[in-house]
């Protein structure tokens, strides 16, 4: 019994000395100076990894510079909070602008207002989303998406209809969805919509209401435009000329639906473009811009950016990377990727608004309101999507509804302070 | 042989390697954890502030602590004595030499190797308002039903893809336990002239009082942390109005939406002390521990 | 009486085998169904309609062949079963003390082994980062081997199950003169083969089948397990989820599951000849 007891101890040891010899190695890649960074990305298309890696390989030769991509396939958020929490940030990494505030105020990212080149080229909507309030930079952008509406040729002429008649102002737009209904089979949704406040921001400050106010609250009841807005598109679900791709077709994402054929007007952003021209490609289809709520151009842009980590030990080599990847490298980036570049100059050289589907969204760069805005957003979207979905579904009317969201999402800032 | 000392030894020798690992991988990020429910935080900067228990009364001022917790209980009182009768009942009938028992295993033992994501695509594809179920319940009964949207609704359907999955691994671990009963007591309660059905409620079931216990206990754990589900049916907020909340998704929101790891942990320690609790209550109401041991 | 017996016997044969034959072809009908999206095409699946695939594609898989998915496997391969021996043979011991030795503290060790498990991983992700992290493990996969050498859920089970085991054997192991440790081996593990391929089958699953903790500690594509790198294939698109590679990648992953159970299938039901637990 002592023999085996000993072997299991010399087991045990011999454990944790592998679990040792192996953290030298680890340890020491990320300490081998100024001549190699980490760089943390999430995973995403084929394309978007072979640009990355060309681009990267492009700065390495260029630069010298040693650059170590770790793909963190999903929960990006949450991996790289345990990754600041252990003291073990990359040294550059992927940055949503629906998060930077918090990044910002944590006070974890470098502060590069005066490292990067030209930034008044860039679209000032898309860099102003990684600044703090006096103004100093924290991240980059490397592309951005913003919406448009896509129009299905075939389902419009099926039903007796060309794009032209399809009009770019919200209350026409409902009212031509109406009538369209009417001509489509019963598995078809004349246009589909999602019901989050990502989808809407702009919808909303259009018709008047900030949802998050100066102090950072949540207001979602001072404005009656802004219920008529939320009421209009309950009244379109009840009607069943809007329609949700999950929940009323069984699909798990508008680019299907629309893809095949089960949807003839959706309002998306440019990453459908790929989906739609490898995976459903006999369908054929027209961009248009976003439609105009109250009278105003509106559309929501989604953009992401470089960050530094201010503890990184290679802050040169790092501010080098990303003034590449934005800059020399930005249209390698943007062509192989199919992303739009941020940057106005990059995006005339490209001659995107000559593509007449990528045009609408490149022009909303200039209008669009960014997915981003201030630490408290996450909580506030949250409260909004938990009960807007209850004015869908008829427990609440929109006015209670947007009630309940205001309190709620105000209560829990209460609790954060 | 040694005695008292002897025993103490021999336990601690059989427990070394697992208190071990139990120390280094699990019980020091808890202890982590818990240490942070005194503190307001933010993990990305590591800077905290104590707040003694005031994240405690924070949370129960929450209203959404409390439709968490109605929602939780809801999903516990259904699913586990469901779960749990379904699958000792098979388990016991593919125990009672009947022709095949292997295929049917094999067969049965299939939901449990379908991966969740593929089982909520089929359970959407299901339910959704043009789908399988929804479109035959209209033409039988005329009735649209709105499984997704309904709040209610949402939560069985959750409910029974959770009871589907879990099924067939407790009834694997029921056949394993009735392999362990002695024939024997099969054959004396034939002799007093007890049938088929006497005997599974008087040897099959009280013999199986440890293995049950085991399997409400796990059930119970599994469905207090009920997460993926939900989490995938509400997209993470929980609505509409809370009605899909549970305990670990408003965990989750406290951590990653309102970065407030302080009162994430705070919450998942009151919610470890209701598992605790119900277990114990289980336990006593049993006495699983009481038959041979 | 002798015929109402019978009588009675074969309706309740019939309603063992109806619930039986209806049970499995519930079962069977999800995992039908993911076999023949695994045929369709991204867009057909998306359209949602028929069950057969109107046109059969083998796409699925051509991606899944064109990756690294051989490394992948390796990869899984090798930690679950480096992980299910660990698990198999630390928590049968720890449930064999809890169950049959009389040691001081049992019952505390004990219940606060449980109250570990009653912890939700939402609050300990980040903490457990933290120590792989400041042990140097990140990126290897030690730091999967390490995490879940042990299972306090199977600890608890074998526990259960050595409760219901016959005593006389043991002690009369003990009167032959075997020590502790000896009669475990020599008498206890084989009598326990049923609890102890339920436990196999079980943790091989779950490790192979574990995402979290691959996604916190693996970073580089050739040390990915599996369903790490199934996800990141299936990723293609920003909007529009490849659900033909899932299904293919679902697939062929259950594949070693599916041999294991083959295998260990024959201790769950055991020979209806035996007539005790021991002999």
């Amino acid at each position: 019994m002592r023999k085996i007891a000993v072997s299991f101890t010399i087991f045990m040891l011999v454990i944790f000395l592998a679990a040792c010899g192996s953290s030298g190695e680890g340890g020491g890649a990320s300490e081998s100076g100024e001549d190699s960074i980490t760089l943390a990305v999430w995973g995403s298309s084929p394309a978007e990894s072979e640009a990355l890696e060309e681009t990267v390989t492009s700065f390495e030769e260029a630069k010298g510079i040693d650059v170590q991509i770790e793909v963190i396939q999903d929960n990006f958020q949450d991996a790289l909070t345990a990754r600041f929490a252990a003291d073990n940030a990359p040294d550059v990494f992927y940055l949503e602008s629906y998060v930077a505030p918090s990044f910002i105020e944590s006070g974890v990212l470098a502060d590069i207002s005066g490292d990067i080149n030209n930034q008044e080229d860039f679209y000032q909507p898309q860099i102003d989303a990684f600044k703090d309030d006096e103004g100093n930079l924290f991240a980059v952008p490397k592309d951005y998406s913003t919406l448009a509406m896509y129009v299905n040729e075939d389902m419009l002429n099926e039903a007796g209809y060309s794009v032209e008649d399809v009009p770019n102002e919200w209350d026409e737009l409902l009212q031509f969805s109406e009538e369209l209904q009417s001509n489509l089979d019963d598995g078809q949704a004349s246009m589909i919509f999602d019901s989050t406040m990502a989808r809407h921001l702009s919808g909303l400050l259009a018709s008047g209401l900030d949802p998050v106010t100066e102090d950072n609250q949540a207001d979602f009841t001072s404005s009656n435009e802004a219920n008529e807005y939320l009421q209009s598109i309950v009244d379109g679900q009840d009607a069943g000329y809007l329609k949700n791709p999950k929940i009323d077709l069984g699909i798990d994402s508008a680019g299907a639906a629309f893809g095949t054929n089960q949807a003839a007007i959706m309002i998306e952003g440019n990453w459908v473009i790929s989906a739609l021209n490898q995976n459903y490609s006999d369908v054929s289809y027209e961009v248009l811009s976003a439609p105009t709520i109250n009278g105003e151009e509106q559309s929501i842009s989604f953009n992401v950016g470089y960050a530094i980590s201010k503890d990184t030990a290679n802050k040169d080599a790092s501010v080098e990377f990303v003034n590449y990847m934005t800059g020399e490298g930005l249209q390698q980036w943007s062509e192989i990727s199919g992303t739009l570049p941020p940057r106005e100059s990059v995006a005339e050289e490209m001659n995107l608004t000559e593509n007449e589907n990528i045009a609408p969204h490149v022009n909303a760069a200039e209008y669009a309101t960014v997915w981003s805005s201030g630490v408290n957003l996450p909580t506030i979207a949250t409260s909004f999507d938990n009960y807007f979905s209850a004015a869908l579904n008829g427990d609440m009317t929109v006015e209670e509804a947007m009630q309940a969201a205001e309190d709620e999402a105000n209560a829990e800032i209460e609790r954060q302070q | 042989m040694g005695g008292k000392r002897y025993s103490n030894l021999a336990g601690y020798t059989f427990l070394f390697p697992a208190i071990i690992a139990i120390v280094a991988f699990i019980l020091t990020p808890i202890a982590y954890a818990f240490f942070l429910m005194f503190f307001q935080v933010d993990m990305l900067s590591g800077e905290r502030t104590f707040v003694g228990l005031g994240n405690f009364t924070e949370i129960f001022s929450d209203p959404k602590f409390w439709a968490a917790f109605e929602n939780t209980f809801k999903y516990v009182i259904v699913v586990v004595p469901i779960q749990t009768t379904i699958a000792m009942v098979l388990a016991a009938l593919l125990n009672s030499k009947v022709k095949f028992n292997r295929a049917f295993l094999t067969i049965m033992f299939i939901p449990t190797l379908t991966s969740s994501s593929a089982m909520t695509l089929i359970f959407m594809w299901l339910f959704n308002n043009n789908g399988l179920v929804v479109n035959l319940i209209d033409s039988l009964f005329g009735v649209k039903m709105q499984f997704l949207t309904n709040p209610d609704l949402a939560l069985t359907v959750i409910m029974a893809m959770n009871i589907f999955s879990t099924v067939p691994h407790f009834m694997i671990v029921f056949l394993a336990g009735l392999q362990d009963i002695p024939q024997n007591l099969y054959e004396a309660a034939a002799i007093d002239g007890a049938n088929k059905v006497k005997q599974f409620f008087n040897v099959t079931v009280p013999q199986l009082m440890p293995i049950s216990f085991y399997v409400i206990t796990m059930g119970l754990i599994g469905c207090f942390q009920i997460f993926d589900q939900a989490f995938i049916i509400s997209d993470g907020t929980g609505g509409p109005q809370n009605s899909t909340l549970t305990f670990t998704l408003y965990i989750y929101q406290l951590a990653f939406t309102s970065n407030d790891m302080g009162r994430a942990t705070a919450l998942a320690f009151i919610l470890g002390l209701i598992i605790f609790a119900v277990t114990a209550i289980v336990n006593k109401t049993l006495k699983a521990d009481e038959v041979n041991g | 009486m002798g015929d109402h017996m019978k009588k009675n016997n074969i309706t309740l044969r019939i309603i063992v085998y109806t619930i039986l034959i209806a049970y499995s072809l519930l079962t069977l009908l999800p995992f039908g169904w993911s076999v023949l999206t695994s045929f369709k095409t991204t867009a057909e699946i998306a359209g949602g309609g028929t069950i057969f695939p109107e046109t059969w594609s083998l796409g699925g898989y051509k991606t899944i062949f064109e990756s690294q998915y051989p490394t992948w496997v390796l990869n899984s391969v090798i930690v679950s079963l480096v992980v299910t021996i660990l698990n198999l043979i630390f928590n049968t011991m720890a449930g064999y003390a809890f169950a049959r030795i009389q040691f001081k503290g049992r019952t505390l060790v004990y219940s606060a082994m449980l109250m570990l498990i009653m912890v939700p991983t939402q609050v300990t992700m980040i903490p457990s980062y933290i120590v792989i992290s400041d042990l140097g493990l990140v990126n290897t996969h030690m730091s999967l081997v390490l995490t879940t050498m042990i299972n306090i859920a199977y600890i608890f089970m074998m526990r259960q199950f050595f409760i219901n085991f016959p005593r006389d054997v043991e002690e009369a192991a003990a009167v032959d003169g075997l020590s502790k440790i000896g009669t475990f081996f020599r008498i206890v593990i084989p009598n326990a083969l049923p609890a102890i391929a339920t436990q196999a089958i079980f943790v091989f699953m779950a490790i192979w089948n574990e995402f979290m903790k691959p996604l916190l500690f693996i970073t580089s594509p050739d040390k990915y397990m599996l369903t790490q790198g199934l996800n990141a294939l299936s990723k293609q698109f920003m909007n529009a989820t490849a659900w033909d590679v899932i299904m293919a990648g679902a697939i062929f992953s259950i594949i070693p599951i599916f041999i294991i159970y083959i295998i260990l299938n024959k201790y769950f039901i055991q020979s209806n000849d035996k007539t005790t637990g021991v002999k």
